[in-house]
C-alpha cells in the first residue's frame, strides 16, 4: 500500500497549522514546502521496507531522523513566525511610541 | 494621571517584551551552520558514491563525527551565550542526534538509497536553522 504523499502533507500541514496559530499565515508557504519534502521522504522509507531493502528497525531509525527533522522544521516555522509576528508589533510599538512621546512632551520610550 | 503613569509603564513593558523574546542575529551562528551544512552535505555525497565499498566504511570515517560534533558544540556554546537563542539551541540538538542516528546506520553498513533519504533531511534541517538566523538578520535591519 502506498502512502498518498499529497494527504499526508495535507494532515502534516493541518497539525503544524493548529500549533501555530495566528502567525500561520506568515509561514504558510514555507511550513507546506518542508513538509511536503517530509512527507516525501517517509514514502520513501516506506518504498524501501515495501521492496525488503531495509527492516522493520532500520526503517524506524530513519523515520527517527525524520521525527527529530520535523521537529526543526517546527521550531524554525515557529521562530521565524515570532520573528515576523514580532516585526509588526514593533511597528505598532513605534507608533504607540510617537503618541506617547508626543502626549508628554519629550522622549520617554 | 496614576492611570496614565500606568498605561505609560504598560506599553514600555510590552514594548520591551516584545524586543526581547529571540536573541538577535549572530554572524557566528550563521556561518557556522552554513559550514556545517556544506561539511555534511559534501560528506554524505562522497559516501553515497562510496556505499558498500571498503572507501566508504564507517571506521574510516569516525573522525568526520567526531568533527561534525566538535563543531556543533562550538556552535551551542556561541548560541548559549545570548539569552532569547533557545529555538536555535534546540534545532542544534536535534541536529546532533540525527549525526549521531547517522552514525549508528553508518556503523552497521548504510547504503546509497538510504544516504539519499538522509541527506534531504539534513539538507531540510540545516536550510531551516540557517533561514531562522537570517530572519534574525533581516528582523535587525
Amino acid at each position: 500500500m502506498n502512502f498518498d504523499v499529497s494527504a499526508l502533507t495535507t494532515t502534516m500541514t493541518e497539525a503544524v497549522r493548529g500549533a501555530i496559530g495566528d502567525r500561520w499565515s506568515t509561514v504558510r508557504e514555507l511550513a507546506e514546502k518542508e513538509l511536503g519534502k517530509l512527507a516525501q521522504t517517509l514514502e520513501d522509507v516506506r518504498d524501501l521496507h515495501a521492496r525488503g531493502t531495509i527492516d522493520e528497525g532500520r526503517a524506524w531509525d530513519i523515520v527517527e531522523i525524520q521525527r527529530n527533522t520535523l521537529l526543526t522544521v517546527l521550531r524554525g516555522v515557529k521562530g521565524i513566525g515570532i520573528l515576523t509576528a514580532r516585526g509588526a508589533v514593533d511597528a505598532a510599538g513605534r507608533a504607540a511610541a510617537e503618541v506617547v512621546n508626543r502626549l508628554l512632551g519629550f522622549k520617554v520610550i | 494621571m496614576r492611570k496614565r503613569t500606568k498605561a505609560i509603564l504598560l506599553s514600555v513593558a510590552t514594548f520591551a517584551l516584545s524586543c526581547a523574546f529571540i536573541a538577535g542575529y549572530d554572524p557566528r551562528i550563521d556561518s557556522g551552520a552554513t559550514e556545517l551544512q556544506q561539511k555534511v552535505e559534501t560528506f554524505l555525497t562522497d559516501l553515497e558514491q562510496t556505499a558498500g565499498t571498503p572507501v566508504g566504511e564507517y571506521q574510516r570515517h569516525t573522525g568526520f563525527y567526531d568533527e561534525v560534533r566538535t563543531d556543533i558544540s562550538v556552535l551551542r556554546n556561541v548560541a548559549s551565550a545570548h539569552k532569547g537563542n533557545d529555538i536555535t539551541l534546540q534545532s542544534l540538538d536535534l541536529i546532533e542526534a540525527n549525526i549521531a542516528k547517522l552514525e549508528k546506520l553508518h556503523a552497521a553498513g548504510i547504503s546509497a538509497e538510504e544516504i539519499r533519504i538522509v541527506r534531504t533531511l539534513f539538507d531540510t534541517q540545516f536550510r531551516m536553522l540557517v533561514r531562522f538566523e537570517n530572519a534574525k538578520k533581516r528582523k535587525e535591519s
